[in-house]
């Protein structure tokens, strides 16, 4: 099972992963970067969750929890009811601008398909992101000032280091 | 993938070959491989082992790919028919440019013409180009390295002795302390990120100098937010202190420096007081900054426009080489002085002397013996001697008649140049204006001829990132229309205005070894080696030569191989606020889009992103004049005013505001005064007034 990891000590707010999202599917970007306060920006887009409120709302079998971790919709079986956006508490999932289909995050499945890795992961300047099994990225963010949190639903999904300063009470 | 960085694959469908190629955009000198399939980009991907970015790329180049293939981009020479343009062919654009610029040289001499190069274009066109202005008979020959690092060229060259980065931008990682000043990298030039984040997760501390709150502040431990235009009161102030506590590198100084004493001498009779009153920064912060920086095994100073571009840029350059020389920080892994340069090819535009006062590699043009050298490998008895005008001098010399005709290669100072309305009248008085470029500029929209040449992917050559690391970026598809690649243009052009043998081009790859002979630190640097990925770092004085990545090492390249410790004072910026303008502007780049945007702003991906102008103005500021988030202004100074949005923030502080320049407007405002050594404009401070448009 492999995870993402965002080490967000060192995000410096380029939106190039959202640039190259757009690029690698099709003009729109499934990753939004934000700042959380003046000094904090965050992607927000899919955490993959190992519990996934947005698959148990899908009426339709259009969401499915694929065996390598990634949660992913299949836009042809999506009949736009919506109740995914409304399930998903990070706010990872939007209808297009058609307000037809479901989009996110699908941690970039053409291009893992042919053995490439995510392009947010390989863009990015300031190397935030990593991908791989979870024990291996739980062992690297170990090594990293700041604070190392889960940050989806259930026990696995997106690791996240945020630095001290941006967690509250630390 | 082969030696020089092609293979084929299908990794998207179809048959695509891709190429090794070195983005068009800042002077980081990422790499990418770019698909090609019957004659068109049509894809980009990541190049995991390019050794200055390892695949990454900021969002600039994942946008590189949209401005190849756009309908705006000049497919026919044209000339100016009244209001508008007439297209033209080839032979009557050249022959009639060249009959013109005989004429101006016939009736008013040489130096009645200038020629602005481009660090935008390869190495090999920059020496066609500055060759050509020299055998033409005048030194008016300069780019917008005048604009951004002419600070450092002139005063690393005096210290050190040479106007370089002095080590890899990957260097950074091994350092222990990283002292930032006037560089906002996380913007500017985002790979840095890279090696500063390795480093501080290592431990390493992070002091920055900045007037604003810009990225690099957020992961910093030490933030200085100094007065725009104080930084030699600052840069004293943190000397004063290491020599007071002790902290100099006395062995260092001693072995490797000359000066020390009058240095000594001048900073005793600094103020910290007084320089707290100059910089607004608490004595305490100058005292822990001065500390970490001196006591770090490692420490490195990585600087950018903020300390450039004003009319003391070259006395902040030195100051910061005496700080480095006084703690003996230069010349190891993890220390040195780190300019990161602006442009692609800014470095190497530089090097091939595209400079009013220097030839190709760094020889000064009132050096008698040296410049004969190259006028016998030009095949002239004799070159120009007299140092040229600079980019801002020519606009100047340009209103006032003694140059009468411009020759521009892929450069846009309608929005780049300081004070852009004069800049306008400058261009508009001149008899002729010629301007090269992939797009109808705002500055070719004034010229009289406009040539169409080819960008990056459409033409072979070399460039040379701000690391000095020299890549060849081949040819990947042909150019759109009749549009040519700028050294073909150039060949043509010497060949017309009398100079047929020295200008008979084929390609680009004789000029590389015409540069190897005439350049020393150029020497080893040979088609086949700029072709290995990572290219070939200069000084590389014979083939063979591994390349030099990290400088002085053991000795300074000056002539008696120290390093020169040299006194300055402390000088306020040219303009100072005052009741009628009572705010400081200063400018600079966002993360969205480069230089003049004539790029960038072709850019969906980019320009959907960062739309228009805008002012970054401080909450106290905008509370005393009602100005709302959001809401439109008009910015006004001594030259001009501009209208945009107001971002009311407080990453300015109170009675500093922020403009990027990348649209117009920003250059109608800011002052062309000039440092008197360097001939940079000072874009960094500018008295201006803010008031509300009504909604």
């Amino acid at each position: 099972m492999n995870v993402l990891y965002l080490n967000l000590t060192r995000c410096i707010y380029c939106r190039a992963c959202e640039v190259a999202c757009e690029r690698e599917h099709d003009g729109i970007s499934r990753v939004a970067v934000t700042l959380v306060d003046p000094r904090q920006p965050v992607p927000v887009s899919c955490r993959h969750c190992e519990k996934h409120p947005c698959l148990e709302a899908c009426p339709e079998t259009a969401i499915e929890a694929a065996p390598g971790g990634a949660i992913i919709i299949h836009t042809r079986k999506c009949i736009s009811c919506g109740l995914c956006v409304i399930a998903c508490p990070f706010g990872a999932i939007e209808l297009d601008a058609g307000g037809k289909i479901a989009e996110k995050c699908d941690l970039c499945e053409h291009r893992q398909r042919d053995g490439r890795l995510p392009a947010c992961l390989l863009t990015c300047p300031a190397r935030c992101i990593e991908y791989g099994p979870l024990d291996d990225i739980l062992a690297v963010a170990r090594t990293k000032p700041g604070a190392t949190f889960v940050a989806a639903m259930g026990e696995t999904g997106t690791v996240v280091t945020l630095p001290d300063r941006s967690v509250p009470g630390v | 993938m082969t030696a020089s960085g092609r293979s084929t694959a299908s990794m998207s469908g179809p048959m695509i070959e891709w190429v090794r190629s070195i983005c068009p955009f800042c002077g980081v000198g990422c790499g990418f491989l770019a698909g090609v399939e019957r004659n068109r980009l049509v894809g980009l991907e990541y190049l995991t082992d390019h050794p200055v970015c390892e695949g990454a790329l900021c969002p600039k180049g994942n946008a590189a790919l949209e401005t190849v293939h756009h309908a705006d981009r000049l497919l026919h020479p044209l000339v100016r028919k009244g209001d508008g343009f007439e297209r033209i062919s080839w032979d009557e654009a050249l022959e009639g440019i060249a009959a013109r610029l005989l004429d101006i040289q016939r009736d008013h001499g040489a130096d009645a013409v200038g020629f602005l190069a481009s660090a935008k274009c390869t190495n090999e066109e920059n020496y066609l180009l500055q060759k050509w202005a020299r055998l033409f008979g005048t030194n008016n020959i300069d780019h917008c390295a005048r604009l951004c690092h002419a600070s450092t060229v002139a005063g690393l060259a005096r210290t050190l002795g040479a106007g370089a980065m002095t080590n890899p931008m990957s260097d950074v990682a091994h350092s222990d302390c990283i002292f930032v000043i006037g560089s906002n990298f996380t913007e500017c030039h985002p790979l840095a990120s890279r090696w500063v984040g390795d480093a501080l997760e290592r431990g390493a501390f992070l002091v920055v100098a900045d007037p604003r709150v810009t990225p690099v502040v957020w992961q910093a431990d030490l933030h200085l937010r100094h007065r725009p235009g104080s930084d030699v009161a600052l840069l004293n102030g943190m000397m004063k202190v290491i020599l007071q506590e002790g902290l100099h590198n006395e062995g260092f100084i001693a072995a490797r420096t000359s000066g020390f004493d009058v240095l000594r001498q001048s900073l005793a009779a600094v103020d910290l007081a007084a320089v707290e009153e100059i910089t607004g920064v608490p004595v305490a912060a100058i005292q822990e900054a001065a500390r970490r920086y001196a006591r770090a095994k490692a420490s490195v100073i990585m600087w950018s426009m903020g300390i450039t571009q004003h009319t003391t840029g070259v006395d902040n350059v030195i100051s910061l080489a005496n700080l480095a020389l006084l703690a003996g920080h230069v010349g190891r892994p993890g220390a040195g002085l780190m300019p990161l340069r602006g442009q692609s090819n800014v470095q190497g535009a530089c090097d091939m002397g595209a400079l009013s006062n220097f030839l190709t590699g760094y020889v000064p043009v009132t050096d008698a013996e040296r410049r004969a050298r190259i006028a016998a490998q030009w095949g002239t008895p004799e070159l120009p001697a007299a140092v040229g005008l600079t980019v801002v001098e020519m606009m100047h010399a340009a209103g006032t008649g003694a140059l009468r005709a411009l020759y521009v290669m892929g450069e846009n100072p309608m929005i780049t140049d300081p004070n852009v309305d004069h800049v306008r009248e400058g261009l508009r008085n001149l008899d002729l204006l010629v301007v090269q470029d992939i797009f109808l500029t705002e500055t070719a929209e004034l010229a009289d001829y406009v040539l169409p040449a080819a960008l990056w992917a459409e033409k072979a050559g070399s460039y040379t990132n701000t690391e000095r690391r020299v890549q060849w970026q081949p040819r990947l598809i042909p150019p759109p229309g009749e549009a040519l690649p700028d050294w073909q243009i150039i060949a043509s052009m010497g060949r017309l205005t009398g100079w047929a043998d020295q200008f008979d081009v084929p390609s680009p790859e004789p000029v590389l070894a015409e540069i190897n002979a005439v350049s020393p630190a150029y020497r080893g640097v040979t088609q086949e080696r700029t072709q290995a990925l990572g290219g070939v770092t200069w000084p590389c004085p014979e083939e063979g030569h591994p390349g030099t990545p990290i400088l002085h090492e053991t000795r300074f390249a000056t002539a008696d191989g120290l390093g020169h410790l040299e006194p300055i004072a402390y000088r306020p910026p040219a303009e100072q606020p005052d009741d009628r303008y009572p705010l400081v502007l200063t400018t600079g780049r966002t993360v969205l889009h480069y230089n003049s945007g004539s790029m960038t702003r072709r850019s969906k991906a980019l320009l959907t992103r960062e739309r228009s102008l805008f002012v970054e103005i401080s909450p106290a500021d905008a509370a005393q004049r009602g100005l709302e988030d959001g809401q439109q202004v008009r910015v006004s100074t001594r030259r001009g005013d501009a209208d945009c949005l107001a971002r009311v923030t407080s990453a300015t502080a109170a009675g500093v505001v922020f403009m990027p320049f990348h649209f117009a407007g920003a250059n109608v405002l800011t002052n062309d005064a000039l440092d008197p050594t360097a001939k940079i404009p000072e874009y960094k401070v500018a008295a201006c007034q803010i008031e509300g448009l009504p909604r």
